[in-house]
């Protein structure tokens, strides 16, 4: 895990790009849509799988350009606008994120499953973190108890069980698409 | 001829005593006969098996068809008793609040486990505007933290930055009911000298503009005066359960001071429900027209 990367790959032409971003569109707004509505079912709204977050990570892993830190500030303000009422604390809670991944993605070999899993589980819990320091500075927030910190890992390691999933499934579809 | 005359002569005197033939007839043509029959009996079940089949499956068919039809009816009507039934309730709350109101549909909740919020399928259009109060027949539900044209957003009670003035039903003790980050809700600045136990209702004191006086908010479940501190700390379980809710009323302020509403009636006191002038069933109601 300390190889420094030291190629790097062509330019993607501006087709493949415009379908990137048309498959992080739709995934998205996939994901949002499940968190709002299917995955509370299923849980009973105690522990929602963060999709969003994970392909947010996906973007600081894969996207080293000022897309794919547009995209994370989108994706934390999609967010912002389903949950909460504090605008702005997801986009910066998901800039943070996208911003860790992308240093330590630049720094170490990340090209594997397994890495991306961990970088998804810390990627949650940091997410977790930035948002408690934000409200913690915005608002009063007393008494946080160790329930917090059970919820905050509960959420990482769901995530990061789903990554392999949402990793896949990214690819694939960048592969079929071209966009890859 | 002469030979069959004979022997119908003989036979008419005494009948079946002359048949030189017949017994070799018999026996002769009995296997045959046997094999026709039991071909016939083939031919008949591989009729009735497999050629008239075709009818049965079809018939099958259609009974299963009708089977699913009845069990799809008998889901839907229990649906139907149920939805009345809240809507039954949602409509006794209506007509006992001071105000105008919109009932609207949950169509989707918060997108984070950090947070609890519920999106409407109602909005501007309908006369939704940031800030008003959402209530449940089980008691208040949050308030409406941004409204488009056709969707709302309700901060819930339980949310980490809710906050709603509230009093202690039985001592009258003033207190700001917030949410946490982790479930529940918590009971601020009350003094640690005032008298709040376990098992208090907590009411909506009306003294924040938002909620209508006296509206149930929750119970108090536990109390806890550290050695320290000015505040005593004491969690409230909300009476409306925001994970069970599906439909709500905003209450529409009419420009008119809050009033204080009567005590809620029993569903049974209700009349009978019209779940289409509440805009669930059939197509969104005109602005401004929630109430009869």
């Amino acid at each position: 895990m300390s190889l420094l990367q030291t190629s790097s790959a062509p330019a993607p032409s501006i087709g493949a790009e415009v379908r990137a971003t048309g498959i992080y569109v739709l995934t998205a707004t996939v994901a949002l849509l499940l968190q709002t509505t299917v995955l509370h079912g299923l849980t009973g709204g105690r522990i929602i799988p963060d999709l969003i977050l994970i392909l947010c990570v996906y973007l600081g892993l894969y996207e080293h350009n000022i897309g794919g830190a547009t995209g994370a500030f989108l994706l934390g303000y999609l967010l912002d606008s389903f949950s909460g009422s504090l605008v702005g604390l997801h986009a910066f809670a998901m800039t943070t994120v996208y911003l860790v991944v992308y240093l330590v993605s630049r720094r170490l070999w990340m090209d594997n499953t397994l890495s991306g899993v961990a970088m998804v589980f810390l990627g949650s819990l940091l997410k977790g973190v930035a948002i408690v320091v934000a409200l913690a500075a915005y608002l009063s927030v007393d008494r946080l108890s160790f329930g917090v910190a059970q919820t905050l890992f509960a959420e990482a390691l769901l995530a990061a069980a789903l990554t392999p999933v949402v990793f896949g499934g990214l690819g694939w579809a960048k592969r079929l698409t071209g966009a890859s | 001829m002469l030979c069959s005359l004979g022997l119908l002569s003989a036979n008419a005197r005494q009948p079946g005593r002359i048949d030189p033939l017949g017994h070799v007839f018999l026996e002769v043509m009995a296997p045959f006969q046997r094999l026709t029959a039991g071909v016939g009996g083939m031919m008949r079940g591989l009729l009735d098996r497999y050629v008239l089949l075709v009818g049965t499956q079809a018939e099958n068919e259609e009974l299963r068809a009708r089977i699913r039809d009845l069990e799809r009816r008998g889901t839907n009507q229990n649906e139907m008793e149920l939805m009345n039934r809240r809507l039954k309730r949602l409509l006794a709350l209506e007509r006992e609040l001071p105000t105008k109101a919109v009932a609207a549909s949950v169509t989707a909740r918060d997108a984070s486990v950090w947070f609890q919020s519920l999106t409407l399928n109602k909005g501007e259009v309908d006369g939704i505007r940031t800030g008003m109060p959402v209530l449940a027949p089980e008691g208040v539900v949050g308030l409406i933290s941004s409204a488009s044209p056709h969707a709302s957003r309700v901060l819930l009670l339980t949310d980490p930055n809710s906050g709603i003035d509230v009093l202690v039903q039985r001592t009258r003790v003033r207190g700001i009911l917030s949410g946490l980050l982790e479930q529940g809700t918590t009971l601020k600045y009350v003094k640690r000298s005032d008298d709040v136990r376990v098992g208090d209702r907590v009411v909506a004191s009306g003294l924040d503009g938002v909620y209508p006086k006296g509206l149930p908010v929750g119970r108090v479940t536990r109390v806890s005066r550290k050695d320290r501190g000015l505040f005593l700390y004491a969690e409230v379980a909300p009476d409306a359960d925001a994970s069970r809710l599906e439909e709500v009323l905003v209450a529409v302020p009419s420009g008119e001071e809050l009033r204080r509403p009567a005590m809620l009636p029993s569903a049974a006191d209700a009349g009978p429900p019209d779940p289409a002038s509440l805009g669930l069933l059939g197509p969104p109601p005109p602005a401004h027209e929630g109430r009869r």
